[in-house]
């Protein structure tokens, strides 16, 4: 076990390599074969899981984490560093990033298979598997915030993988423009916390920002900037603007829904379950930053409640299943920042990893009805398809159950964020967090029943998916019905929590039954709302026209549809803000910078002219300049001499 | 009276000479740049290269008489002026069989 953990690097590296066979070997003709590149990438991806399995065993018996660090730049006294840090968050990453991913790649293996970009996909994928592996390993800020740009750039590349349709290539531009600004955000705040801390990383032992003394630079930087706590604070909310924009937070969540364009293997794996649970990976690791400043967790957990519900109401009003998947992910994701933000760290975290498992198994279920409609996501145009693809719609039926809280492993995460809101005393975030659950359950439940249940509304002939695609979603299924369950900690079974934060002092949650009971009653109420409303047999019962009651909610119906004005008023806001002030500065650039060097070039064009007069080629004028400029020259000098 | 005039008229000295060299070194030089024949040019860089000569003599006469650098100077300036005219004579002899033309203004082969 010494031996995995000493080597955990690998797990990272061996994504890479593939990359790097993948794409540079592409051309060759052993790839005719498209099986070898799944091998390829299948092969290591299980070692790593492997890896990850045996380093999760490992952490279960050590508390110290285990850390390797290698110095890569020295600038003065400056030392900045790469290493692998083995810690019981970093493992549970990387099960999650190794187990989802692994079984991602199978299921697009018959996904993808009659796309061109088949190895360029899986290409892709690698760079993928690497960057979220190292930014999981990362044992400083600095690295981390290589590795975060890393899956930025290879979630842009996903996204645009179909860079011929217009909408995606904008989709991944705006992802990639959306996260620069987080990623600015990161940037500063980590330049402003080394800024401040440099004394103490220069006594200390451990590496420049590493994780391991973190807690004690935070403490350092607060009382260097003590007389000031509004600058820690700032400090602190920059660096929580990285996770803002990566996970798709309130004002820069605009980039996820639109990234449903890339394959739907994608939108499950890195907007799903990874890549945008980074940025609450981030969250935890940085905590003890977050944590000496109430302002900053203040602000983390209403970004986190927002978020939640702006993301639940727009999902319940969206036509397309992706984009209310992604609508979810969002609010889902708020759940978790809220957590975060409340102080129910380990409940933050523990609701990513069901999230992650059965988030990506609705996506891949989403994707399977796509793949067998003929890319047909439009709701309007599904229906019944529980006949037609019975695994995916049971498979889909537990990932609703589950991300809606009613029993399955989702109960037992949102259970503890819920309690964790009730002992940290934040009753409003507590009710918001509760009316989110119940839309959620609505939401979730509406999609499958448009989906799966009543009558087929479509032209295509569905056609069900094959072994390849339902057999990844039948192991998620596993995971996603019982994971929190198995680590909720409760009937004698293992506590993720005591896991999770062996250091950080254990919260003894009271044990009231009350909470969980009434989630469990917001959410059924959620799913018999949804089931009056969209299953056509209970809705002719009551008799309810659902076109009536949309016009009876018109304004809020109209506020959800339009995704709360947010894109047109970012729109507009870069039509009367941004563009006129990028057209002053391109003309500033066009006719004064340019101005000037055109200038000399043409003061430069203008003596060549005159000087070319001279060279007509013929021997006489020359001897006449010659001659011309020699009395000049003498007359000039006879002058100079006689005065 | 006569004896008088005639002395006066060729008394000459150093500034005479000079003189005439320099009026010679004009007629050259706006020889040089006006001619269009080519032949025309080549006599006028002799009348240029005379003028040198009358130059040299003359310096050698009056000032270092008891040296006779001067004339020798000469004397080789000739033997190359003669060498060089008939290098110009050839060139222009080969140019004209590539170019049926001695006009100057029509031999511009020296523009790059």
């Amino acid at each position: 076990m010494e031996f995995f953990v000493k080597n955990a690097g690998i797990i990272a590296l061996l994504p890479l390599w593939v990359f790097l066979i993948i794409m540079f070997g592409q051309n060759l003709s052993i790839y005719e074969n498209k099986k070898f590149t799944l091998w390829l990438t299948a092969t290591s991806t299980f070692a790593g899981l492997i890896c990850s399995s045996f380093i999760l065993a490992w952490t279960m018996s050590h508390n110290e984490p285990y850390i390797q660090n290698f110095i890569w730049l020295e600038a003065g006294y400056i030392k900045l560093s790469v290493g692998v840090i083995v810690d019981n968050l970093s493992a549970m990453m990387l099960m999650v990033v190794t187990s989802v991913s692994l079984l991602i790649q199978i299921y697009s293996h018959e996904y993808m298979n009659k796309d061109e970009g088949y190895h360029r996909f899986f290409a892709y994928l690698n760079l993928f598997n690497f960057s979220m592996l190292g930014l999981v390993l990362s044992t400083n800020l600095f690295q981390t915030y290589i590795f975060w740009e890393l899956v930025g750039v290879s979630s842009y590349l996903l996204i645009g993988f179909w860079f011929r349709r217009p909408s995606a290539s904008s989709a991944a531009t705006k992802a990639f423009i959306i996260n620069r600004i987080g990623d600015c955000g990161l940037l500063l705040g980590i330049l402003g916390f080394l800024f401040f801390s440099i004394i103490f990383w220069l006594n200390s032992s451990d590496v420049f920002l590493g994780f391991s003394s973190l807690p004690q630079a935070a403490k350092y930087v607060y009382a260097a900037t003590g007389s000031t706590p509004m600058l820690y604070t700032i400090i602190a909310v920059l660096i929580f603007l990285g996770p803002v924009a990566k996970s798709a937070q309130f004002p820069l969540h605009t980039w996820l829904p639109d990234a449903m364009e890339g394959p739907t293997p994608i939108s499950a794996l890195i907007h799903a379950a990874t890549m945008v649970a980074a940025g609450v990976y981030l969250i935890a690791r940085v905590y003890p930053i977050f944590e000496l400043s109430n302002d900053a967790m203040t602000i983390i957990a209403w970004t986190g409640a927002i978020t939640a519900i702006m993301g639940a109401t727009i999902a319940i009003t969206q036509q397309d299943i992706k984009k209310a998947l992604a609508y979810s992910t969002c609010s889902q994701l708020g759940f978790m920042v809220m957590a975060m933000g409340a102080g129910a760290y380990a409940a933050g975290l523990f609701h990513l990893m069901t999230h992650a498992y059965f988030k990506a198994m609705l996506f891949l279920c989403s994707g399977a009805v796509i793949h067998g409609l003929n890319n047909q996501q439009d709701m309007k145009y599904m229906g019944g398809l529980r006949k037609h693809m019975p695994a995916v719609a049971y498979t889909y039926l537990i990932g609703c159950l589950a991300i809606s809280g009613i029993f399955l492993s989702g109960f037992w995460s949102k259970e503890e964020i819920f309690s964790g809101l009730l002992a940290n005393n934040h009753i409003v975030l507590l009710i918001i967090a509760l009316i989110v659950a119940g839309m959620t359950s609505f939401y979730m439940f509406r999609t499958y029943f448009l989906t799966f249940e009543g009558e087929y509304r479509g032209n295509e002939h569905p056609h069900n998916a094959s072994k390849v695609i339902t057999l990844p979603l039948i192991i998620f299924a596993i995971p996603s019905a019982i994971i929190g369950f198995i680590l909720c900690g409760k009937f004698g079974l293992p506590s993720f929590d005591n896991f999770i934060s062996p250091t950080h002092e254990i919260v003894e949650h009271s044990e009231n039954f009350i909470l969980p009971v009434i989630s469990l009653i917001i959410s059924l109420a959620g799913f018999g709302l949804a089931m009056v409303l969209y299953v056509d047999k209970y809705r002719d019962k009551l008799n309810i026209n659902l076109d009536n009651f949309i016009q009876k909610v018109k304004p809020a119906y109209n506020f959800s549809t339009n995704l709360w004005y947010i894109d047109k008023s970012y729109y507009k806001l870069i039509d009367y803000m941004v563009i006129p002030v990028c057209k002053l500065m391109s003309n500033f650039d066009k006719y004064i910078v340019d101005g000037i060097v055109n200038l000399i070039a043409l003061m430069t064009g203008f003596s060549g002219w005159v000087l070319r007069l001279f060279q007509n080629g013929n021997v006489q004028t020359y001897a006449t300049i010659l001659f011309g400029g020699l009395m000049l020259l003498t007359f000039v000098l006879t002058i100079y001499w006689l005065l | 009276m006569f004896m008088e005039i005639f002395s006066v008229i060729f008394n000459v000295g150093l500034t005479h000479y000079l003189i005439l060299g320099a009026i010679m070194f004009c007629i050259g030089l706006l020889g040089l740049i006006i001619s269009r024949n080519v032949i025309r040019v080549l006599m006028s860089i002799e009348i240029l290269l005379c003028s040198v000569n009358i130059n040299f003599a003359a310096f050698a006469n009056y000032v270092d008489i008891n040296n006779i650098q001067g004339q020798i100077f000469a004397v080789f300036i000739i033997a190359v002026a003669a060498a060089e005219a008939a290098l110009g004579l050839a060139i222009l002899l080969s140019l004209y069989r590539n170019k049926p033309t001695i006009d100057t203004e029509e031999i511009s082969e020296l523009k790059g």
